[in-house]
């Protein structure tokens, strides 16, 4: 036996699972005209999953909605204080608020930046739903960072919770929000804390992470220096684990804001009250081309000033940072002074207060002028470049595809199209398509579903829920 | 040094075994096997013997330093006795106090006021300065209340090992070999009894590693601790030790002074470490002395402690013997040039002298 045979055969023996996997193939090759079920996966096959968590989704909401409620009505009380705090008090008293907390992160030119980006808002005519969203995501973003941090910790401390928790967190990150927007839903009402909840379970994830990371990577003779120091379980935690950790989970925090913000947002299309998703979303659907490109700035807006501050406030705690703001003993009573000085402004001056209308500048109107005006000034020179684009590139590609290139250039040559004597290909080796015109304009739907004959699976249990669900929506919450 | 009175600190059959069910491999049976066969039998359960049947008195004021290349249980024994990891089986006396019988608040306490650790990776609070990770364990006693108290006592504490006006840096602001001091200083804060180092001076450069060693010295000059030392180099543990204690595979192979190791190594596996001392370094005039030799002339002198090296130089063309005094100045002996060069000829020590 030569060289070539022994390796072959020897190496036949590691391949024999690739080669029943061949055989196999060409065994169901043979016989997929007898049974239709190893090409399309037959409809009678599909497990009734979603009939089943419909009826789970339905037994929960029965039994956790007045808890679902209970929970809902507080966090409704709590936003509204928080509401009352940022709206409305005087634009000036939020303004300073933010601006302090700014600088005691970032200095004074993150400040300053607050500052400017907050007088656009107010002068946008967005300074309301802006503050609707900043109250949420202010309220969201402890609830978030604390179960965060809880989670993270048992993580930490235990490697079979942490076994658990992991994978939830993939779920949790994963499983597109709209999906659990629902249950949601129904088991908490509408309502801005909809928004709310949602946002909170979306933004728990990067809090765990990085609690985990941060204790994880505490080095290990740190730890046991701290017990040759003689600390206790809960010494050790106050005094070494926590600030240790703290840098990672300050960058956990400010990971979470921005996720908190971005579910708020979205949260608008279920839960839809006066906040900045809700003035894009609407803008949107009437189609106000000016009016959701504003609002998508004050949300960019939002965005980086939640970003930068929770970011300096994470960069401050680092030992190499050079700015450490003000001890909070005297922060703190700088605070009040400013807050008090702004409120007492706020009641003198009227304007300070309520910012006055004539320095209110919406071009939303200029925009959607200047759009129709581009359209109408430009539009035919788009259209000729469309059309140009489509007749020179994509139709003769188009066509390349489906007549010069013959069943020929792919070293089959098919009968019925060329009209020759020549003995046929078994019939199993045939395509399925008989030309490539097929392939790419198959002459009907795979599986045509007539509109208005939607599958209804027998005893569809979710016929409760959704009762439910219209009921709500017609009643005015 | 000279040993007196009772051991400060007492192992006795200390045994570390890791694996699913460690106790139940300490039969009798066991610990009367010969140490090969003891491997091998926990090697055959999924077991590992990482310190076997270890027993060794160390005295008030005495370095004991524990050698071992990696792997050898060394370090394996330091944590056993802190009880940073729990050993099999044993005792370990401080002052007649069962260690390994402690209750969890007992040992907090003893760890509070009688022990101090220096680790090899520093082992420093990354968010504190060097103040404050200095004052930690006087902070973990409860000396927050007496909060001056504990900062000027850390302050002391870094003057005396040198790191004045480095009081407000954290940790990343500082070389390696100063973050080593720091934890030096840490670990002297609360005036331990037991002085623990885990290879302290390893993870530093050549250079700035014997300097800290001279310093280790000085304070303990200064100090008088009970200390054991851990560590891989066999020329660190000469330098530094009272005794050495060399380990292999869990087992001790010798205990001794590092004369003792030098000139009677128990088996040819401590006889390879000797290979590359040098000597003249490491043996001391007393060490190597005979009888006084009295010639009605005056000699040259040295003290018993002195390196050979120090009283080679002294001889010469009309020099041939150099006598050995105590730190008092009483003749303890006298020093021969052929004694000299026969003990510095390690093939066989032993025949030598």
């Amino acid at each position: 036996m030569s060289t070539f045979t022994r390796r072959f055969v020897s190496s036949c023996g590691k391949a024999w699972p690739w080669l029943a996997i061949l055989a196999l193939n060409v065994v169901l090759l043979t016989q997929r005209d007898a049974f239709s079920q190893i090409v399309t996966y037959p409809d009678g096959w599909t497990l009734p999953l979603a009939e089943a968590l419909d009826g789970i989704i339905d037994r929960a909401v029965i039994l956790f909605q007045a808890e679902g409620r209970a929970i809902s009505g507080g966090l409704n009380v709590a936003f509204a204080g928080v509401q009352a705090l940022l709206l409305h008090a005087p634009w000036i008293a939020s303004v300073s608020l933010f601006a302090l907390i700014a600088w005691q992160g970032g200095g004074w030119r993150l400040a300053l930046l607050t500052v400017v980006l907050l007088l656009y808002v107010l002068a946008a005519g967005y300074w309301e739903p802006a503050m609707n969203t900043l109250s949420l995501v202010l309220l969201a973003l402890p609830l978030a960072v604390l179960t965060g941090f809880g989670i993270g910790y048992l993580g930490f401390r235990s490697r079979r919770a942490q076994a658990v928790i992991m994978p939830m967190l993939d779920l949790m990150q994963t499983v597109p929000a709209f999906a659990y927007l629902i249950p949601i839903l129904l088991l908490f009402g509408f309502g801005p804390v909809v928004g709310l909840i949602a946002s909170v379970v979306f933004a728990i994830p990067p809090m765990v992470r990085n609690t985990i990371l941060g204790m994880q990577s505490i080095p290990e003779a740190v730890m046991e220096s701290a017990r040759m120091s003689g600390c206790s379980r809960r010494q050790q935690f106050a005094w070494v684990e926590l600030p240790a950790a703290m840098p990672q989970m300050l960058v956990g925090v400010n990971q979470t804001t921005m996720a908190v913000l971005s579910m708020v947002i979205i949260a608008a299309i279920i839960g839809g009250f006066e906040d900045i998703g809700w003035a894009v979303l609407s803008a949107m659907r009437k189609a106000q081309f000016g009016q959701s490109l504003l609002s998508g700035v004050v949300i960019v807006i939002l965005a980086i000033l939640l970003d930068r501050i929770s970011a300096a406030y994470a960069a401050r705690q680092l030992p190499t940072s050079s700015h450490s703001g003000l001890p909070l003993r005297r922060f703190v009573p700088l605070l009040a002074l400013v807050m008090g000085a702004a409120f007492l402004g706020g009641h003198l001056l009227p304007p300070l207060d309520d910012w006055p209308h004539g320095l209110t500048y919406f071009p939303a109107q200029a925009i959607n002028r200047a759009t129709s005006d581009f359209v109408v000034a430009y539009g035919g020179i788009m259209a000729a470049f469309k059309n140009a684009i489509q007749f020179i590139v994509l139709l003769p590609v188009k066509l390349g595809f489906e007549r010069a290139i013959v069943p020929f250039t792919w070293g089959i040559k098919v009968g019925s199209n060329s009209g020759s004597t020549e003995p046929q290909p078994p019939s199993w080796l045939a395509p399925r398509h008989r030309t490539f015109q097929d392939l790419f304009q198959p002459s009907r739907p795979r599986r045509a579903v007539p509109s208005g004959q939607l599958r209804k699976a027998p005893g569809d249990t979710s016929a409760s829920a959704r009762t439910w669900f219209c009921q709500q929506a017609r009643s005015p919450s | 040094m000279t040993v007196n009175g009772e051991p400060k600190l007492s192992v006795r059959n200390l045994w570390k075994i890791y694996g699913s069910n460690p106790k139940s491999l300490v039969s009798d049976e066991f610990q009367n096997m010969p140490h090969a066969e003891r491997l091998k039998h926990a090697r055959q359960n999924q077991h590992f013997v990482a310190a076997a049947n270890v027993n060794f008195d160390v005295y008030k004021g005495q370095i004991f330093v524990i050698m071992g290349l990696s792997g050898s249980g060394k370090s394996t024994v330091l944590r056993a006795i802190s009880r940073l990891d729990e050993p099999t089986s044993g005792q370990v006396f401080l002052d007649d106090k069962d260690l390994l019988v402690a209750s969890p608040k007992e040992l907090t306490e003893i760890r509070r006021r009688k022990m101090g650790m220096v680790f090899q990776s520093f082992g420093l609070m990354p968010h504190l300065d060097v103040v404050q990770n200095v004052a930690f364990p006087l902070k973990a006693q409860g000396q927050s209340r007496g909060a001056r108290r504990a900062r000027a006592r850390a302050r002391e504490m870094i003057e005396l090992v040198g790191l004045k006006g480095k009081e407000r840096s954290y940790p990343h602001q500082l070389s390696g070999g100063q973050q080593q001091r720091v934890g030096i200083a840490r670990s002297l804060a609360v005036e331990p009894e037991l002085w623990f180092l885990d290879e302290p001076f390893s993870a530093l450069d050549p250079l700035i590693r014997s300097q800290m060693q001279d310093e280790f010295l000085r304070l303990q000059k200064q100090l008088n601790k009970t200390i054991i030392f851990v560590t891989h180099d066999f020329l660190e543990a000469l330098k530094l030790a009272d005794n050495i204690c060399i380990m292999k595979d869990g087992e001790i192979v010798q205990i001794g002074s590092p004369a003792d190791i030098v000139l009677r190594p128990a088996n040819d596996y401590v006889r390879e470490f000797i290979g590359d001392v040098p000597l003249a370094h490491v043996l001391r005039a007393g060490d190597v002395m005979s009888p006084p030799y009295h010639d009605g002339q005056p000699h040259p002198k040295v003290v018993h402690d002195d390196i050979l090296e120090t009283a080679i130089k002294l001889f010469d063309d009309k020099t041939e013997t150099i006598d050995v005094m105590d730190e008092s100045g009483t003749i303890l002996g006298s020093l021969h040039p052929l004694e000299v060069i026969r003990s510095l000829y390690h093939d066989d020590p032993e025949q030598a002298l």
